[in-house]
């Protein structure tokens, strides 16, 4: 760079830059919900505005985090059930996927959205003089991608495993990528027609410390399909090229 | 520390360490797109196929199939596996790390 400020981390990644002017996020608290299908306040507008939903299980648990975005708000799976659930007809839920028991989130803003701190600190501005790139006075909690995943041509799920350094607890994927449709359709007599799942999600095994991404479907014809995630019981059929972030958020 | 750039908020908590890799923002935007047409190109000044850029996407039908390629100067983005006929709006963040 000719002149300016740029700052890059011991790998030779750029922290941050004057010259390209890409600002960092910030997040205020991590929200904890026990409740199957939570609702959190994060729209269609608000990923449009370039923000981003983090989400895992709650600690210690295991299961799918995936849900539904739209212009009011963003679902986790766990609440939904299809076809007739418990009756001789058969049907499944979102709770067999099986999605997990509750959920823990956050929503990252942009910086160059805040209002400068005041005081002491580090605050790096882009050349309109305003907006933010780096403020130290806004940079309330720590944000350190562990890795990033997927984007490449093969098929599949794409399963990752944490370091032996980091708490499980407080690894986070980026939700807003992650959606799906269930579905279980009756046919004559008690056998579906067709049941499955078909979208984006990530699977937390809390015993193992993994987390596995899908990007596709799991059906069935003809049979109640075993909707679980872990790919214990179905055939996954999807594809790798979409990339995701692992997120670590040690401060809650 | 022996060096380089460490911050920390009002509690004495590190925020930011000199070897935390950080996702910067760079783009959003959205388009439509019908089952079977081409990828959608989208321009990225800068961009390049390498493991400094990623691109979240969501798609207003969830289906799964998403397929993001990164490459010089733009990315390309579909949704395989939609039904016949059906027109999604693919929404994307482009970040940078």
């Amino acid at each position: 760079m000719a002149y300016g400020m740029e700052v890059k981390n011991s790998s030779g990644r750029t922290i941050f830059t004057t010259e390209e002017e890409f600002c960092l996020y910030t997040y205020g608290s991590i929200t904890n919900s026990s409740t199957n299908g939570a609702v959190a306040s994060y729209t269609q507008s608000a990923f449009d505005s370039g923000k981003l939903l983090f989400a895992r299980p709650q600690n210690g648990e295991s299961g799918v985090i995936c849900g539904t975005l739209t212009s009011s708000n963003y679902t986790f799976f766990g609440a939904g059930s299809y076809g007739y659930p418990g009756n001789a007809a058969g049907g499944t839920t979102e709770a067999d996927f099986p999605s997990a028991p509750g959920v823990k989130y956050t929503i990252a803003t942009r910086l160059d959205a805040s209002t400068p701190g005041t005081g002491y600190g580090l605050k790096v501005t882009k050349s309109n003089g305003t907006d933010l790139i780096i403020d130290s006075g806004n940079l309330t909690k720590r944000m350190n991608i562990l890795d990033i995943v997927g984007g490449s041509s093969g098929t599949g799920s794409i399963t990752y495993t944490k370091p032996g350094s980091v708490a499980f607890n407080e690894i986070f994927v980026v939700a807003s990528q992650l959606q799906a449709r269930m579905w279980w359709s009756a046919a004559a007599g008690y056998v579906p027609a067709s049941t499955g799942v078909a979208g984006t999600w990530a699977y937390f095994n809390n015993s193992a410390g993994t987390i596995t991404l899908y990007n596709g479907y799991i059906t069935d014809f003809g049979n109640q399909i075993e909707h679980d995630a872990s790919g214990t019981y179905n055939t996954f059929t999807g594809t790798q090229k979409v990339q995701y972030i692992i997120m670590h958020l040690p401060l809650g | 520390m022996a060096y380089g750039l460490q911050i920390k908020n009002a509690s004495d908590q590190l925020v930011l360490e000199i070897s935390d890799r950080v996702a910067r923002f760079v783009t959003t935007g959205s388009s439509s797109y019908t089952t079977g047409d081409s990828p959608i190109t989208v321009s990225v000044t800068g961009m390049a196929n390498d493991d400094t850029w990623t691109v979240i996407v969501n798609s207003s039908v969830a289906h799964g199939g998403i397929e993001v390629v990164k490459g010089s100067g733009s990315f390309t983005m579909k949704q395989a596996g939609l039904f016949a006929s059906q027109t999604v709006t693919l929404r994307y963040i482009v970040i940078r790390n």
